[in-house]
């Protein structure tokens, strides 16, 4: 009960939430680094979907390799996941410390970690839509490397598959709500320093996410 | 005295009884002279009913003129014409031939016939002679000594026809011509010529068989001035050539590439016979599309593959496909075999519905609007009990 009540104030009072979770230089990183591990299970889960549809267009004598091409980009979609909150948490620090945030990297670490909640559920959510989506169409094998690669774009920039983005680009939105209070508490910083902390570099990730619709 | 007169007497008597005896030694000798030194007949062997001639040469070996009073051809099996002719002949000077040529016609059942020659000299006397004419009736022999062993509908066959003279006679203008009732030929006709007795000449026709009709063959000759013909028929049947090439599709694999399918195999020549101008492409219902509409292999011997690629679309759907291979023969008669082809385990390019489908499922955008009414919901709620 403590536990869906404490992610119900994390995902829903983050201001409450925070106070008395980062005590000290180094808080306790043992539930923001299971959250991360959770999204990076529902990454790589996404990415043994899609790489499994990304094989389907290879011509057949590559598809053999198709067990391998899988099985790193599971791996590499879990280690990404880490290396994103390492990032995300290092660019919130750094732009803080513009700011003149106060307060160690573990504590900015912890509230990356926590942040990245919602988007766990808006992973899991653009899976579902990209699974029924890409169910219902057809895949067709692709014997020249660029026709894969122009298949996989055209994968990429479909109807169902811009819906997906703008979820998970939702629920980034989400998660930014979260790390803002969540840097005011760990940084020490202003509402309004907390915002620029972490607007600047999830504005630069959501149009990174979105260009490709765009362009 | 007495003596005087019986010795002119006796020598007159004499005389008397040796002119006559002369006189008819002369009439003996004449007759003797003239004789059947040649005697032709054309043509040599007569059929039922055909007319010739025969030509008798007299020959004067004698010094003295013999006049002829007429010259007749008697028979009574065979009609004679033109003895008419020789009513009043003339005479025949010593070392001269006369030529009497009198035309029959062969109105008799098959045998020898003789005919007498009849020459009435104007001292009384005549002269004889037997002229044989045979009358045989068979005629020329006509056999197919080669035929393929099935026939095909449109497909050119090579049909060798053999003549045979078994008459004694030679026949002249040897014609075959074939009377293209139900199939076509490349040559008109086939001109032998002259025949010899107990020789045979052969000729080979192009025919092109459209029905199940037997092909008739006449061949036209003549014998003496007469026009004979017999007819053959070569009974058609149409079936398979058990030599005729045969196309033998495997290791057929298709693929999905882009908009349309690469399908790729090879193409054996399991017949006997070489396959020309080899096209493989894609029928009904898929539509053939480039890069290779058709691939065109060309000539395969027997026992011989080569590979293809041809490329197609088809309809969403589709489950099968035919493959069309054809083919000609060495007369450029074409050939067409078909094979269905499953689609069922290659991927379907799908164009209504492509990789990601154009259509924006009115579900998602509900999930869109939910989701974000809930997370403005949360931030604003987040903020509100800040």
């Amino acid at each position: 009960m403590s536990i869906m009540m404490n992610i119900a104030d994390l995902l829903l009072r983050p201001a409450a939430f925070f106070p008395g979770r980062l005590e000290g230089d180094k808080p306790d990183l043992k539930i923001p680094l299971a959250i991360v591990l959770l999204s990076g299970i529902v990454g790589a889960v996404s990415a043994a979907y899609m790489s499994s549809v990304t094989m389907a267009m290879l011509p057949s004598d590559i598809a053999g390799l198709g067990s391998i091409i899988v099985g790193i980009a599971v791996v590499s979609a879990f280690i990404a996941t880490i290396i994103f909150w390492v990032i995300i948490a290092a660019v919130f620090h750094g732009i803080s410390a513009l700011r003149g945030g106060k307060g160690d990297f573990q504590r900015t670490l912890a509230v990356a970690g926590y942040g990245t909640l919602p988007m766990v559920f808006g992973s899991i959510i653009s899976g579902i839509i990209v699974y029924f989506s890409l169910s219902g169409a057809t895949i067709r094998a692709v014997s020249d490397p660029l026709q894969a690669s122009a298949a996989v774009t055209e994968l990429m920039s479909g109807p169902s598959m811009m819906i997906a983005g703008v979820i998970s680009l939702l629920f980034v939105l989400w998660s930014a709500n979260i790390w803002v209070f969540g840097m005011q508490e760990a940084r020490n910083l202003s509402g309004k320093d907390a915002l620029i902390s972490v607007g600047i570099p999830v504005l630069i990730y959501c149009l990174l996410i979105f260009l490709p619709y765009i362009g | 005295m007495k003596y005087r007169y019986k010795i002119p007497v006796f020598c007159i008597l004499l005389l008397l009884c040796i002119v006559p005896a002369t006189a008819a030694d002369s009439s003996t000798m004449v007759e003797g002279l003239l004789g059947v030194t040649d005697v032709v007949i054309d043509p040599g062997e007569f059929m039922y009913g055909d007319s010739g001639t025969v030509k008798v040469t007299v020959t004067n070996t004698g010094t003295t003129p013999v006049a002829i009073a007429r010259a007749k051809l008697y028979s009574s099996e065979l009609d004679v014409e033109g003895d008419e002719n020789y009513g009043s002949v003339g005479s025949i000077g010593p070392g001269n031939s006369l030529q009497f040529t009198f035309t029959i016609t062969a109105d008799a059942a098959d045998g020898i016939y003789y005919p007498l020659f009849y020459l009435d000299l104007r001292d009384a006397s005549s002269l004889r002679y037997r002229v044989p004419v045979k009358v045989e009736n068979s005629g020329l022999s006509l056999s197919v000594t080669d035929r393929p062993d099935a026939f095909t509908s449109g497909k050119k066959e090579d049909v060798t026809i053999m003549v045979g003279n078994p008459r004694e006679n030679t026949v002249n203008g040897v014609v075959i011509t074939p009377l293209t009732n139900g199939y076509e030929t490349t040559e008109t006709s086939h001109f032998i010529g002259t025949l010899a007795p107990d020789q045979a000449a052969e000729a080979t026709f192009s025919v092109t068989p459209y029905s199940e009709t037997p092909m008739e063959f006449t061949v036209h000759y003549r014998n003496g001035m007469n026009d004979h013909e017999i007819t053959t028929a070569v009974p058609v049947t149409f079936g398979i050539d058990r030599k005729q090439a045969e196309t033998v599709l495997n290791n057929i694999k298709v693929t999905s590439e882009g908009d349309h399918y690469i399908i790729t195999g090879d193409v054996t020549n399991a017949g006997l016979e070489d396959a020309k101008s080899v096209v493989v492409t894609t029928g009904s219902p898929a539509t053939p599309v480039d890069p290779y509409r058709s691939y065109v292999i060309g000539a395969l011997e027997p026992d011989d593959f080569a590979s293809f690629e041809a490329t197609f679309s088809v309809e969403p759907g589709t489950e099968e496909i035919t493959l069309v291979t054809s083919y000609k023969d060495k007369d450029g008669n074409r050939y067409s075999d078909q094979l269905g082809i499953p689609l069922i385990s290659v991927a379907f390019p799908d164009n209504s519905r492509p990789v990601a489908s154009d259509e924006l499922p009115l579900v998602w955008i509900v999930v869109v609007i939910i989701c974000t009414a809930v997370v403005a919901g949360v931030i604003y709620y987040s903020w509100k009990k800040k």
